[in-house]
């Protein structure tokens, strides 16, 4: 339903994975087959671009400006957040981009899923909630990595949103405890998530 | 030489200070400048950096994402051990030597790109071969100093020599011939053989031809010669650059040409043509082609050379004395019998190519990998699909090595993984931190970050 071109560009597979989570919410899926038409989206931070391309049952999503598009604004804080606009597929696109997050702890469970055995990775992640005094442990081991945060700032890192996990770390989204070698396993398992993993 | 060897001919030599030198994953040519007593005290342990000698980018931005080889910890130190056999007076007072990196256990770092061609060639040796090389320098060299062509964010410079067309021009103005005389006349005094220079295709661009040699003492003369080229340039207040491409003008390569020599002399003749070693190294450089892209072209930059017709391959394939296809086999002379390797752009680390291209040969030869069929004609403009084309991206070239089952039998595993840690980061830095649109041609992104430092 949510398809890519060949050798897409960060920007394309992070928008797709957005899409994707979209479609998983039912009136979100159904707004894809309703929505016939292209928009063009142009960062607002820096020169990435991407067009959206529906047909009815499905979405492309391809890097760059359609020929002769009138470009919509694309915000990525929150991520993703579409410029004002009349434009009736622009205004779908807006509702695809930022769908619900989920909860911290599916969140929390995916990322684990996808990355954990794999070289460098913590043999146990411990994730907490610092609104819930919460804690979710994953694996186990003394090869341990924390990551403390607020409910949604958990979701959203690790679901994929922001472009590095290392920005979310060094601007205050999160805090964590463990080694250099780990920061920068997460930092790889958070680009798996965030592109599509 | 032992230690007080070294301390005497630095006092014979009159030297004051010493440089070790290096190349990091980039190519860019990093060290450090010691006192003498400093460097004499390091000749066993080595010389203490910063594991981001092997962890920063070109932007001096942490590349994370990979998973961290032992040798990586909180800024752990690795040593650069200088090798006394590249001992040199570098500039009166100043000597220099080239090093290798090892961890503080005394293991040889598995990244390090002198590291991986030494011990390529330590397998040729075993092998009972002796692994030759010659490398092309192409460079642009600029009329301004780079101070202005920094303040100008490398754009809308001059050309040194003109603007006139063609190639192999000898009618250039003086301070073209005065910058390329003082290159040679440096080259000379450092004793770094040298075997020609011309005129190259595009405007401003220049080409330097290190002689054949080992391989190693090849790569390492490369290395040297481009920092002659920068600094004979910074002198004489004018600019270089090694990119690729710097303009829409024609690219720049570093095509590197390989033989395997045995007691016989050259392994690679046969009166016939091509030897069964030649046909075997060839065998296993075809076979990881694709993958050794993304050491050929290891930067954004890198991929604008691929125009079809203006001299870089595009298509994955070899030919007899065929300079349209990514290697040309040249044949039928005892001496001259080699292979011209034609994919790496000018940005390219000389030492990752080279032990790629040459580990691969040999793992060819180890294991008889018969070559396909030599490429017959232009291997430009062909029908699409016909032939594999080379990767034309730095992810699709990543995706190729991803996929490459000879490299991290010849490279490691260590290498190979690291290596593509920080390719995605390439990638992931040009489209997320300024770069822009690959389709819209070069970027003020590319220029800033690879212009003085590839």
């Amino acid at each position: 339903m949510i398809a890519t071109e060949a050798d897409p560009t960060p920007l394309v597979l992070s928008l797709a994975r957005t899409l994707r989570a979209s479609v998983r919410v039912p009136e979100l899926r159904d707004l894809v087959a309703q929505t016939n038409g292209s928009v063009s989206l142009k960062s607002v931070t820096d020169a990435q671009s991407a067009t959206l391309t529906f047909d009815g049952s499905g979405v492309l999503v391809s890097h760059g400006l359609a020929f002769g598009a009138e470009p919509v604004d694309l915000a990525f804080d929150p991520e993703y957040t579409v410029g004002e606009t009349a434009d009736p597929v622009a205004r779908a696109a807006a509702k695809l981009l930022s769908p619900p997050l989920p909860d911290w702890r599916v969140a929390g469970a995916h990322f684990w899923e996808v990355s954990q055995g794999t070289p460098g990775f913590p043999g146990r992640l411990v994730l907490v909630c610092l609104e819930e005094e919460a804690e979710l442990v994953f694996g186990e081991g003394d090869d341990v990595y924390e990551v403390h945060g607020y409910g949604p700032a958990l979701a959203a890192v690790l679901s994929g949103q922001i472009d590095h996990f290392l920005y979310a770390v060094g601007f205050g989204v999160v805090s964590v405890v463990g080694s250099g070698a780990h920061l920068s396993a997460m930092c790889g398992a958070h680009w798996k998530v965030r592109f599509g993993g | 030489m032992q230690a007080a060897d070294v301390r005497q001919w630095l006092a014979d030599n009159g030297i004051t200070s010493v440089q070790v030198q290096a190349t990091n994953l980039d190519g860019t040519f990093i060290g450090k400048t010691l006192s003498c007593d400093k460097f004499l005290g390091a000749l066993d342990q080595g010389v203490a950096f910063a594991d981001v000698v092997f962890g920063n980018d070109l932007g001096n931005f942490p590349i994370l994402g990979v998973a961290f080889p032992s040798w990586r910890g909180e800024l752990e130190d690795i040593f650069l051990r200088p090798d006394l056999g590249t001992l040199c007076v570098w500039r009166p007072g100043v000597a220099a030597a080239i090093g290798d990196f090892w961890t503080s256990e005394g293991d040889p770092v598995g990244v390090c790109p002198r590291n991986l061609l030494r011990k390529v060639t330590a397998q040729a040796a075993e092998l009972g071969y002796g692994v030759t090389a010659a490398v092309e320098i192409e460079a642009t060299i600029f009329e301004e100093p780079v101070q202005e062509a920094r303040a100008k964010g490398y754009q809308g410079l001059t050309p040194l020599g003109g603007t006139a067309g063609s190639a192999y021009v000898l009618g250039k103005s003086a301070d073209w011939r005065e910058y390329l005389e003082a290159v040679e006349e440096r080259l000379r005094s450092v004793g770094i053989a040298w075997e020609a220079w011309n005129d190259e295709a595009a405007v401003g661009q220049v080409e330097v031809n290190v002689p054949v040699g080992d391989i190693v003492d090849v790569a390492d003369r490369w290395a040297r010669t481009r920092q002659v080229m920068r600094e004979v340039a910074y002198e004489l207040g004018h600019s270089v650059t090694f990119m690729a491409k710097w303009s829409d003008a024609w690219g720049q390569a570093s095509h590197l040409n390989v033989s395997l020599a045995d007691t016989e002399g050259n392994a690679f003749y046969s009166p016939e043509g091509a030897s069964e070693v030649m046909r075997h190294f060839i065998g296993g450089v075809m076979a990881a082609m694709a993958g050794t892209t993304s050491l050929a072209l290891p930067f954004i930059t890198s991929y604008r050379r691929l125009v079809p017709l203006e001299g870089p391959p595009t298509t994955i394939t070899w030919g007899h004395h065929n300079k349209s296809t990514a290697v040309r086999a040249v044949t039928g002379h005892p001496a001259y019998s080699r292979i011209e390797y034609r994919l790496p752009g000018s940005d390219a680390n000389v030492y990752l190519v080279a032990a790629a291209v040459a580990g691969a040969g040999l793992y060819g030869v180890i294991n008889r990998v018969e070559p396909p069929a030599p490429f017959a004609g232009m291997a430009w403009g062909l029908p699409e699909g016909s032939v594999e084309q080379v990767p034309a991206t730095i992810s699709q070239a990543a995706a190729a090595l991803e996929a490459d089952k000879i490299l991290p039998e010849v490279l490691g595993e260590e290498f190979v993984t690291y290596w593509l840690g920080t390719r995605r980061w390439e990638w992931i830095a040009f489209h997320t931190m300024g770069g822009g649109d690959l389709d819209a041609g070069l970027t003020a992104w590319e220029s800033a970050r690879y212009f003085e430092l590839v």
